[in-house]
């Protein structure tokens, strides 16, 4: 993982927050996405079933991981696809350069993938001396514009049209006609990749789900460059997280029904894309050699421990769009490739704590990620989990911690709490109504981010006993 | 294999521990209409709603004129004569004389074949990327999704339902299915049985601009389904 977070996380936030063009595309785009699933998911009577159906899935594949692997790598070997293992980032591009490498390649066409992203494939082949053309519409700007994605599904969520029109002309001289709106502009993208399609020698693409029973890979994508990195260049390499699998095809039928309609709001993607082997004798087209990169990089200290559940997680983005966090700040805050209430519990959990000990700070732990989560992960849960490590590991200021004890100490005595409210109450009415918006010492970081009201004039305590003296009179 | 694929340390990570998970079985999927018109119904609400087409036909002559309405249609019109169009093999369409209907009606059809080495290939390429219209088969039609299943092999090629803008697919009336599980559960064997198998679900679409839905990216913008039969 190199792409570490420049700034502290508090320091990016509020640069977001103060960013007119995120704040205006994000409203519009987390609005429509938000709306599109929630109508998904009402248009199918058995849409909750499916969910914990999905759920059981992943559950079972992800305790029996070591056997479905087993299974996956025989059945893909068998069916001819070249099966590699990478222990890391730097394990992983080394194999795929030397892949492209070995086969002379000179032009590489590439589908969405987030593991590209996450071991920063592209840096790596432009550096062996390639040429790689992202082709995913949204992707394609964020690559001219060297820029990274801040969505898991919609890579550009953080662009208004007119800069994705100013992208084109600056990048590839496009008229005004070119970007007059957003069909001109999808249709200029589509001349410009095709040639690249035309061209390509190899194509990379990620992978949702690994089928174990037939060593199948399954990618699914609407715009259609998926099917065409795939199918068009001799060779095809995949890219895929070690945790990806699901046992049969009848399985792999439930998990793209969740994932559809949590990420998209659709019933299915427009491609369901399966690919099982390279092409064989008498085909007409498909690459002639298949190779699937299998990637560990950090996903493994997750397994048989109380993060192991994040590795349910199927990339649908939902919980993204649903996020109050999200929708205020957007990806890039979170400054890592996996972003959202997700990227807050995976990027610590695969990366390791370091840069990353603040993003499970990210979060009111409101459940909408939970409740959005097509498999119900319980991110809150491990939210909670991660910010005790980072307390443990020294990752917190030591004030919170001290804080905290100091704050059991007295809520968990009745009388010390009862005049412990009432110093606070008086202190609060002698401050006067904004008195307490800015506290002083190690407590300003803390209002500095939150309003403090002043307290209600009478404790809860104090009401309750009021008014149960109130209810027993007649 | 002689040599373990994973590393130790990953190895002994993989093995379960703490209590067995169950798999939880086949989920039930919804049941199929009663009756075949019920289901092209039910179909061509869900496949118009992804904004694709569906019609019927009997005989080699309707798709023919079907395909020839695309074909010269004026946004392609080239300088002399109709558009050129691509299909699968004629014994993998379920009215095999459409493709000899259609140059008998001076449509001009393209080979379909891509050949593996990349000098011959680029030349494939150059000439399948003039096609108009692509004309395939399908294994199945999905009720529930409005979605067709291609499975590619010898006479089906990949590149037919990809490269033109407009693709016809011709499907038998008996290929359908409930849903995409009951077609997995039905034929156990599809995914082994060809290097390729998509699922189509209407014309190909993005929405990576602001979220504003813009049919036809990279595959066909228009996706028009023939029920046989």
């Amino acid at each position: 993982m190199t792409q570490i977070a420049p700034l502290p996380f508090y320091t990016r936030a509020q640069q977001a927050i103060a960013d007119p063009n995120l704040q205006t595309a994000l409203d519009r785009a987390t609005g429509r996405m938000v709306v599109a699933r929630k109508q998904a998911i009402a248009a199918i009577a058995d849409g909750e079933a499916a969910r914990d159906h999905a759920r059981a899935v992943r559950a079972h594949t992800i305790a029996n991981l070591g056997q479905y692997l087993d299974q996956f790598v025989e059945q893909a070997t068998a069916a001819g696809v070249h099966v590699h293992f990478a222990a890391d980032a730097d394990a992983a591009t080394q194999l795929v350069v030397d892949i492209a490498r070995r086969h002379e390649v000179r032009r590489i066409v590439k589908g969405k993938s987030m593991v590209s992203e996450e071991i920063e494939l592209n840096h790596a082949l432009e550096g062996a001396g390639m040429r790689v053309v992202e082709t995913d519409l949204g992707e394609y700007v964020i690559q001219l514009d060297k820029d990274v994605p801040s969505h898991i599904i919609a890579p550009i969520i953080h662009k208004t049209k007119e800069q994705v029109a100013e992208t084109f002309r600056r990048e590839l001289h496009a008229t005004d006609a070119d970007v007059a709106d957003i069909a001109q502009m999808t249709a200029f993208a589509r001349g410009r990749l095709r040639a690249e399609f035309l061209a390509a020698d190899m194509g990379i693409s990620g992978v949702n789900f690994g089928v174990a029973e037939s060593g199948s890979l399954c990618l699914v994508e609407n715009e259609g460059n998926g099917r065409l990195s795939t199918t068009m260049p001799r060779l095809h390499v995949a890219l895929m997280g070690i945790e990806r699998l699901v046992p049969t095809a009848a399985d792999l039928a439930v998990a793209l029904r969740v994932l559809a309609r949590s990420g998209t709001g659709q019933a299915l993607t427009v491609y369901t894309n399966v690919i099982t082997g390279p092409r064989r004798p008498g085909d007409p087209d498909g690459p002639s050699e298949v190779h699937v990169v299998l990637v560990d990089n950090g996903r493994s200290q997750m397994l048989r421990t109380e993060l192991e559940e994040i590795l349910y997680c199927i990339r649908c983005g939902a919980c993204l769009n649903v996020c109050p966090v999200y929708q205020e700040i957007g990806g890039h805050a979170y400054g890592s490739v996996y972003q959202g209430p997700v990227g807050a519990v995976y990027t610590p959990g695969a990366f390791g704590m370091g840069p990353w000990a603040d993003l499970p700070q990210a979060s009111s732990l409101c459940g909408a990620c939970k409740e959005a989560c097509p498999v119900r992960i319980d991110i809150p849960r491990m939210l909670l989990a991660l910010r005790a490590r980072a307390e443990e590991g020294g990752h917190t200021p030591r004030w919170v911690g001290r804080g905290l004890r100091a704050f059991r100490l007295v809520a968990t005595r009745p009388r010390l709490f009862r005049w412990a409210s009432t110093v606070a109450l008086r202190l609060s009415r002698w401050l006067g109504p904004t008195g307490f918006d800015r506290l002083p010492g190690p407590l300003a970081g803390w209002t500095r981010y939150r309003h403090f009201p002043p307290m209600a004039r009478e404790t809860f305590t104090a009401r309750r006993r009021r008014l149960d003296r109130r209810q027993e009179r007649p | 294999m002689t040599a373990d694929l994973f590393p130790p340390a990953l190895r002994a990570k993989l093995h379960p521990s703490g209590p067995v998970v169950p798999h939880p079985g086949p989920l039930a999927t919804a049941p199929m209409p009663e009756t075949p018109d019920a289901a092209i119904v039910q179909f061509t609400q869900a496949c118009e709603a992804v904004g694709g087409r569906v019609s019927r036909a009997v005989t080699a002559a309707e798709v023919a004129a079907v395909v020839l309405g695309y074909l010269e249609a004026p946004e392609w019109r080239l300088a002399e004569g109709a558009a050129p169009f691509v299909a699968w093999e004629r014994e993998h369409l379920p009215l095999p004389d459409v493709t000899a209907l259609l140059q008998a009606q001076g449509a001009r059809q393209l080979a379909a074949t891509a050949h593996a080495d990349q000098a011959t290939r680029d030349v494939d390429y150059r000439r399948l990327d003039a096609a108009v219209v692509g004309l395939t088969g399908a294994q199945a039609a999905l009720v529930d999704t409005g979605s067709i299943a291609l499975v590619h092999g010898e006479g089906r090629a990949r590149l037919v339902s990809l490269l033109p803008p407009v693709h016809v697919a011709l499907v038998p009336v008996a290929c359908l299915h409930a849903t995409l599980g009951s077609l997995l559960v039905a034929e156990p064997g599809l995914l082994r049985a060809s290097a390729n198998v998509v699922v189509v679900t209407g014309p190909s679409r993005t929405a990576d601009i602001e979220m504003t839905l813009t049919r036809g990216v990279h595959g066909p913008r228009i996706v028009h389904v023939v029920f046989v039969g």
